[in-house]
């Protein structure tokens, strides 16, 4: 047992508890921490390793190696290869993001309620009371200036002139003291992710999670779901072992967008359904690197201290600062030789600001025994792009107008660098994704939830239809994207479900 | 995967086309470019791996298919080199663009995650600048 946690090749699990947990990260954490707190015995499975601060590095390559699902080489295949980072350890992906906060649109939630049934089931004054309480218990604040660094202020300067609303980063985290590392991992344990938080508090009220656990079965008796089979995993002596973990009261899948769909499908659930795996929608984001005069230390304090807003009704988009690590940043630099050393030698000077687009592309998710264990299919499509672009023309505007002497557009077909008096460039920018570097980090709709059985695959209490006991609790039953960061939406969704759970 | 040996060879040499000695002030230079490239090839999954190693090949003969010229990557100069990978990152070809991204991105993740270089950036909490003026942000303005 490491502190609060256990580890499957460790230990023996074999157990009967109320709940059985698939995930710790947002959606399972926040379901394990309110489900013990009614009173109720929790079990959380992680299929990933338990990581201590003390095992974390600063190196790009080993952080996504050791955290991230395989290795930080997951990609959704369309007609481009577009890289999807999730996290694989205790914590899920709390762990390594920006522990950005927002709370879910109230236009999001209407469309939801109105077209998708949803006008019970997810009800805005449940889930403000629940954003309520996650946001006292986590801490959420905004950026401390001792860790806003020169990109933030930047942003900051070039929104305010470009009369973009804007605002420091809200973020869950205590006593941060500004090393710039959020994404390889809190080494301060500052960041409140449920590793720190949420499964910490349900351990110590009696919940046991375990590391290296991975469920392969759900267990059904007579169509209702009784509990998990899985199959231990790491270098313990219980390696390779298989384990039963029966539940009295509920199942709870919280695996994510991409591994909750396809558990299900796995064990023959909801494979009629037309809504299994599909709808599969994102954030797609890409980065556009401004160069200043003066040092700006991005890879210090916050790795994402600020962000400009005011474009989301409109282009549905949203940007943010964000310290990619300086070795990927550089890699997204342009040319070879003298010319690439002497932007290397620059980049203290580099601001590199990202833009996320609430993209209407859809697409699937299925099991693989090729890629990995999973199957990600995905296009954005071509009005994507328009917006996409008419974002990233805004954003390059915002640089000028913070002071930046040149921008850095990164899209093929485009000048390496361009000036002020040439924002128009980006009127030209390519119209399919193999022009641009993006990364999906939001991902959402795979087991989306609704009031029609066919079309959807959970009900407004989150329950998988036509299979009692069974939970999905994770951003995969989002009916649509959110144009906002989604951990704290997820968790105020299984926080609401899983009081309506324990209350049942 | 694993790297043949003769792969590793490539690599590094591809890789120090790339960041050449005394880049960033020389902190990557102690590197083993190669040997490092190799660890980290040894820890992708086939589907990445398999384009780095794609990528190595296509590099490594590129002078004779591209240029016309007897010989190998190792034969060209530093510039010749430049401009070889530069045709790479240009090309129209979407997959072509991708490898010459991936063997940067394997040499950046080898050869400047360390101390010494993110002391030089000023990167995290090895080389903290010291504190700019306080500036009051807006909160949620425009």
């Amino acid at each position: 047992m490491k502190g609060a946690f256990h580890d499957a090749s460790q230990e023996p699990l074999d157990v009967e508890v109320d709940v059985v947990v698939i995930g710790s990260g947002a959606g399972g954490g926040a379901a394990a921490r309110t489900l013990t707190d009614a009173g109720l015995s929790v079990l959380v499975l992680e299929e990933g390793p338990y990581i201590e601060a003390a095992m974390l590095g600063f190196k790009a390559f080993d952080s996504l190696n050791k955290m991230m699902r395989n290795g930080g080489h997951q990609a959704a295949i369309g007609k481009a290869a577009m890289p999807i980072i999730q996290a694989c350890v205790v914590g899920g992906t709390t762990f390594v993001n920006s522990a950005i906060i927002w709370r879910l649109p109230e236009k999001v939630l209407a469309q939801w309620q109105k077209e998708h049934g949803l006008a019970d089931g997810f009800r805005a004054n449940e889930l403000d009371d629940a954003y309520a309480q996650l946001e006292r218990d986590m801490f959420v604040r905004e950026v401390e200036a001792a860790n806003v660094n020169g990109s933030d202020r930047k942003m900051a300067l070039g929104a305010a002139a470009a009369g973009i609303e804007h605002r420091a980063i809200h973020r869950n985290e205590r006593e941060c003291k500004g090393s710039g590392r959020c994404l390889h991992g809190c080494h301060n344990n500052a960041k409140q992710s449920t590793a720190i938080n949420y499964l910490r508090r349900a351990a110590e009220l009696g919940a046991q999670v375990f590391s290296h656990a991975r469920a392969d079965v759900i267990l059904r008796e007579n169509g209702k779901a009784v509990g998990v089979r899985g199959t231990a995993r790491g270098n313990g002596p219980r390696a390779g072992m298989s384990f039963t973990a029966r539940a009295r009261r509920a199942v709870i899948v919280a695996a994510s967008v991409i591994q909750s769909p396809n558990l299900l499908r796995r064990n023959g659930i909801g494979r009629d359904n037309d809504a299994l795996g599909n709808h599969f929608m994102a954030h797609p984001g890409t980065s556009l690197v401004g160069l200043y005069k003066d040092p700006v230390n991005t890879w210090t304090g916050a790795a994402q201290g600020y962000e400009a807003y005011g474009l989301r009704d409109t282009l549905g988009i949203k940007f943010e600062s964000i310290n990619v690590p300086p070795e990927v940043a550089a890699s997204r630099l342009p040319g070879f030789g003298a010319s690439y050393q002497k932007m290397l030698e620059r980049m203290p000077h580099m601001a590199i600001w990202s833009a996320a687009i609430k993209a209407d592309g859809v697409g699937s998710v299925r099991p693989s025994r090729l890629l990995g264990g999973d199957l990600i299919r995905y296009n954005m499509i071509e009005a994507d792009f328009v917006r996409l672009r008419q974002g990233l023309k805004r954003l390059a505007e915002m640089h000028f107008l913070a002071g930046a002497t040149e921008v850095l557009p990164g899209v093929h077909g485009l000048p390496d660098s361009i000036q002020a008096d040439q924002l128009s460039v980006f009127d030209s920018a390519p119209l399919d994704g193999t022009g641009y570097g993006i990364i999906a980090t939001h991902l959402f709709g795979t087991c989306r939830a609704g009031s029609d059985t066919q079309h959807s695959v959970v009900d407004g209490n989150l329950q998988v239809h036509h299979t009692p006991n069974l939970y999905v609790m994770d951003a995969s039953v989002f009916p649509s994207n959110t144009g906002v960061n989604p951990q704290h939406s997820i968790m105020a969704i299984a926080t609401m479900a899983a009081r309506r759970l324990a209350s049942a | 995967m694993k790297f043949f040996r003769f792969e590793q060879q490539r690599a590094d040499i591809i890789g120090r086309a790339i960041l050449p000695r005394g880049t960033l002030g020389g902190t990557c230079d102690s590197c083993d470019l190669g040997a490092e490239m190799a660890r980290q090839f040894s820890l992708t999954p086939w589907w990445s791996a398999i384009l780095t190693r794609l990528g190595i090949a296509l590099v490594w003969y590129a002078p004779f298919f591209l240029l016309g010229r007897f010989g190998t990557f190792a034969k060209l100069g530093l510039d010749e080199k430049h401009k070889l990978l530069d045709r790479f990152a240009r090309s129209k070809n979407y997959w072509l663009r991708e490898i010459a991204m991936i063997l940067k991105m394997n040499a950046c993740t080898a050869g400047m995650a360390n101390a010494e270089t993110m002391t030089y950036l000023g990167a995290y909490d090895f080389g903290r600048a010291p504190a700019a003026a306080p500036v009051l942000l807006g909160r949620s303005g425009t």
